[in-house]
C-alpha cells in the first residue's frame, strides 16, 4: 500500500534544498560598492561588487562612462585612497577629480604590450583601491588571470574598451553603454552569480553646474553669438 | 698603548691564488718586481728551490710550470682595506701603515673583550677566511711592532707574543739593520759604521752625543724614524674609517649574455649590501650596477627605488625588473655594485589593523618605475592658469609637489578627457551648452582667445569645442 503524499510547499522544498534561487545562493559576494546611481544601485543588487574586474563596453569615448564611475571611485578611495589609470586614450583631466583624489591618482603610461604587466604589478601590489584601465584588447586567459587577481588583491578594475566583438569573458561584471538623447542606456548582459539584465537607461547627470543658465533661445531669431574682434573689445 | 701589528708578507700571491687556484688547481706561482726579482712565492715554489730575491730567470730555471704575476702596490692597498673593513668589526682603531701591515690599537679593545684570547680569536676568525699568511707581533711602538711582524715566522702564536710583550725591546734589539724599514744606502752607511744590530744603534741613541753626531752624519730623517721606532715619539696614523659608500664587485668565471642570468651573480652582490647597511643602519635609494666587458669598457645600469630599502630581496626583485629592459651590448665578464648617499633608517609603523597587507605605495612606484621607465608613473600637478590645457600637467610621481594640487573646478565646465590638441570639428554637431569665453595669455605669444562650447555629435559623444577668432571649430575635449 503505498501513501499519496500531500504536494509540498515551495517553502518546504526550499528547506529541503530542492529548489535553489540564484538570487540568494550565498555565492554572491556579499560586498557591494553603492555605484552613486540609484537606479544602478537597484539594478545590481546594491551596486558594484567590491572587487573584481567590471568590463565596460562602448562604442566610442565620450558618452559619460568616467562619470559612471566616478561616484565609486570616490567611496572607494576612503578605503584605500591610491587609485590607478592605465592605458588613457587622451590626456586624463584632474577637473573631475575631487583634490584628494587628485593628490592619490597615478598615471601609467606603459606600451601596449607592458599593459597587462603594469596591471598586474598594481593589483599585485594591493595598495590600489581601484584601477581605471583603458584595454585595448584582452584574450580570455588574460582576463581569467586578471579576474583572479583583482579578486585577491580586494582591488576593483574598470574595464573600458570599444565595443567588439566578444566571446564570453570570465569577469564580475560585464556591461555595454550607449548614448542616448535621454541619457545613458545601460546593458548588463553579464553577472557573476546572477542573471543578466535587461537594458534600462541611466539619467546622467550633465556634465556641467545645474546653477549655468541654459541660453534662452528665440523662436525664429538669430541665436548665433557673433564673436568680437579684439578692436571691438576696449581693452 | 699597545699595538698589534698585522703584516701579509704574500698578500698579492695569496689573494691570487684564492681566486684562481680554484679553477686551475696550484701551481708553482711567484710575484716579481719591477726589477724582475722575486718577492712573493708560493709553496710550490719554494719546494723548487726559488728564494726571495731571485732573479726571474733563475726562478724558471729551478720551476717549471711557473705563473708569474707583477707586484701591484695599488691591488695591496686595495686588499688591505677590505681586510680593515672586515675587521672593522671586532676592532676600533685600525690603521694601514705600508702596503703589507694592517696596526690594531690594543689597549682599549682589551677592556671589551676582557683578555687578549677572546680579542684575538675574532680577528683571527676574519683573517683566517681570507687565507691569507699573517705574521704578527705586540709593541707599545707601531714601528717596532711592524718591523718584528716582518721578521717572525708566519702565523706564530700571537697569545704568547701578548704575553711577552714586555719584552719587546730585546726583541727589537735582535733584529739586523737590514730588517728596518730605512734606505738601501743608509743601511750601507751604518754598515760602514760598523753598525750591524738594531742593539748597536739602540745603544747610541742613549747618547745624547752620538746621538747628535748619527743625525749630522745620516740625516734627520733616520732619527726621526729610530725615535718612532724605539716609541719615544708618537707615530701619526690615519685611523681607518669604513668608506661612506657600498662597492662591491664580482668576478664571472664565464661570459654572461643575457641580462636575466646576471640575476644569481647579482644576488650575492645585493647580499653583501644587504649586511654592509645593516651593520650601519642605513639604507640606500639608489644602485649603480656596472657590467664589466671584456675590453675593459662597462656598461652601467642605474635603479632606483621609491623609497631607500635595506633588504636584499626588494633590491632583486627592482633590479630584475631593471635588468629586463636592458640589452647587453657586449659579453659580461664582472659586475660591480655601487652604493653611495646612505641614508638614515626611518622606522616605519604598521597599520595593526590593515585588513590587507600589500607593498607600500612607494614601492609600488619604484616597481613600475623599473619596469616600464622612470617617467612613465606620473601624478597631477594642477597649474594656475586659465588656458584650460596648461592648466595641469603631469610630472613624475615621485617628485613632491610644488604647490597643493587645488583646483575648484566645480563651477566651471571642463572635460576628462584632453586631445593632445585641438582637432578640426569636422562633423555635425548639437551646442548644449555654452558659450564660455577664455581670453587669457595676451601677454605671451600663445595668446588664447575662444568661445567654448558643449556639444553632442551624432554618436552622441559629448564633446568640448571651441570656436577661435578666426571663427574656425575645434574639438578640444571630451566628457568621458
Amino acid at each position: 500500500m503505498s501513501s499519496v503524499s500531500a504536494p509540498l510547499s515551495l517553502q518546504q522544498l526550499k528547506e529541503k534544498q530542492l529548489v535553489w534561487s540564484g538570487r540568494h545562493s550565498g555565492l554572491r559576494q556579499q560586498a557591494c560598492i553603492p555605484s552613486g546611481y540609484r537606479l544602478l544601485d537597484q539594478a545590481l543588487d546594491g551596486g558594484w561588487p567590491r572587487s573584481g574586474v567590471v568590463d565596460i563596453e562602448t562604442k566610442c569615448f565620450g558618452v559619460g562612462e568616467l562619470r559612471l564611475l566616478l561616484p565609486a571611485l570616490e567611496s572607494l578611495a576612503q578605503m584605500r585612497p591610491l587609485q590607478a589609470w592605465l592605458g588613457m586614450p587622451a590626456r586624463l583631466a584632474p577637473f573631475p577629480f575631487r583634490p584628494a583624489n587628485i593628490e592619490r591618482s597615478l598615471l601609467i603610461h606603459a606600451e601596449d604590450k607592458k599593459q597587462h604587466w603594469a596591471l598586474e604589478q598594481l593589483l599585485a601590489s594591493r595598495c590600489c583601491s581601484a584601477v581605471v584601465f583603458w584595454s585595448k584588447g584582452i584574450s580570455p586567459a588574460q582576463a581569467k588571470r586578471l579576474q583572479v587577481v583583482a579578486l585577491e588583491s580586494q582591488t576593483l578594475v574598470f574595464m573600458i574598451r570599444t565595443a567588439e566583438a566578444q566571446i564570453s569573458l570570465p569577469l564580475s561584471l560585464r556591461m555595454r553603454l550607449e548614448a542616448m538623447e535621454e541619457g545613458l542606456q545601460l546593458n548588463i548582459f553579464k553577472r557573476q552569480h546572477a542573471w543578466p539584465l535587461s537594458p534600462f537607461v541611466l539619467d546622467m547627470p550633465l556634465p556641467y553646474p545645474k546653477s549655468m543658465v541654459e541660453p534662452e533661445l528665440i523662436e525664429g531669431g538669430d541665436n548665433i553669438l557673433r564673436f568680437p574682434s579684439l578692436s571691438e573689445m576696449s581693452l | 698603548m699597545l699595538w698589534l701589528a698585522l703584516t701579509f708578507p704574500q698578500l698579492q700571491l695569496d689573494s691570487l691564488a684564492a681566486v684562481e687556484e680554484a679553477k686551475e688547481g696550484s701551481i708553482a706561482r711567484v710575484i716579481i718586481d719591477k726589477q724582475q726579482k722575486i718577492i712573493q712565492k708560493n709553496v710550490l715554489a719554494a719546494d723548487s728551490g726559488i728564494q726571495a730575491g731571485m732573479k726571474l730567470g733563475t726562478a724558471a730555471a729551478l720551476a717549471d710550470p711557473l705563473t708569474v704575476h707583477v707586484y701591484e702596490e695599488s691591488f695591496e692597498l686595495q686588499r688591505l682595506q677590505e681586510l680593515a673593513q672586515a675587521c672593522y668589526e671586532h676592532s676600533a682603531d685600525i690603521a694601514l701603515i705600508s702596503s703589507d701591515t694592517l696596526v690594531f690599537e690594543v689597549s682599549s679593545m682589551l677592556q671589551l673583550y676582557g683578555d687578549f684570547p677572546t680579542y684575538w680569536q675574532a680577528l683571527s676568525e676574519v683573517i683566517a677566511s681570507q687565507s691569507l699568511t699573517v705574521q704578527g707581533a705586540i709593541a707599545p711602538s707601531v714601528l717596532a711592532a711592524r718591523e718584528i711582524a716582518r721578521s717572525t715566522g708566519p702565523n706564530s702564536n700571537m697569545t704568547s707574543q701578548f704575553e711577552g710583550r714586555d719584552s719587546w725591546l730585546s726583541a727589537l734589539k735582535r733584529l739586523s739593520i737590514a730588517q728596518l724599514d730605512i734606505p738601501f744606502a743608509t743601511q750601507k752607511q751604518l754598515e760602514h759604521l760598523g753598525l750591524k744590530r738594531v742593539e748597536q744603534l739602540h745603544e747610541l741613541c742613549q747618547h745624547t752625543q752620538a746621538r747628535k753626531e748619527l743625525g749630522v752624519r745620516l740625516g734627520r730623517e733616520l732619527l726621526l724614524y729610530l725615535d718612532r721606532l724605539f716609541g719615544e715619539v708618537a707615530y701619526p696614523l690615519n685611523y681607518f674609517r669604513p668608506p661612506e659608500q657600498f662597492t662591491c664587485s664580482i668576478l664571472l668565471d664565464h661570459e654572461i649574455q643575457s641580462s636575466v642570468s646576471l640575476l644569481f651573480p647579482l644576488k650575492r652582490l645585493l647580499q653583501a649590501l644587504q649586511t654592509y647597511l645593516q651593520s650601519r643602519t642605513k639604507r640606500v635609494q639608489k644602485l649603480c650596477l656596472s657590467l664589466q666587458q671584456r675590453d675593459g669598457r662597462e656598461q652601467r645600469v642605474d635603479s632606483s627605488s621609491a623609497e631607500p630599502l635595506r633588504d636584499s630581496q626588494s633590491w632583486l626583485s627592482l633590479m630584475q625588473l631593471r635588468l629586463e629592459r636592458v640589452e647587453l651590448e657586449a659579453p659580461v665578464l664582472g659586475l660591480r655594485l655601487e652604493a653611495s648617499d646612505l641614508l638614515e633608517e626611518t622606522q616605519q609603523t604598521q597599520d595593526l589593523f590593515e585588513p590587507v597587507a600589500g607593498l607600500a605605495p612607494e614601492q609600488l612606484v619604484s616597481r613600475l618605475q623599473a619596469g616600464l621607465g622612470e617617467s612613465s608613473v606620473r601624478r597631477f600637478q594642477v597649474q594656475e592658469d586659465h588656458r584650460p590645457e596648461y592648466a595641469f600637467s603631469e610630472q613624475c610621481a615621485l617628485k613632491q609637489a610644488e604647490k597643493p594640487n587645488v583646483c575648484d573646478c566645480s563651477l566651471s565646465v571642463r572635460p576628462s578627457l584632453f586631445l593632445d590638441s585641438p582637432q578640426p570639428l569636422l562633423e555635425n554637431i548639437q551646442l548644449i551648452h555654452g558659450p564660455e569665453r577664455i581670453q587669457s595669455a595676451w601677454w605671451t605669444d600663445q595668446v588664447i582667445c575662444r568661445d567654448y562650447f558643449v556639444a553632442r555629435n551624432l554618436d552622441q559623444q559629448t564633446l568640448w569645442v571651441f570656436r577661435d577668432e578666426q571663427q574656425q571649430w575645434y574639438v578640444h575635449g571630451l566628457f568621458a
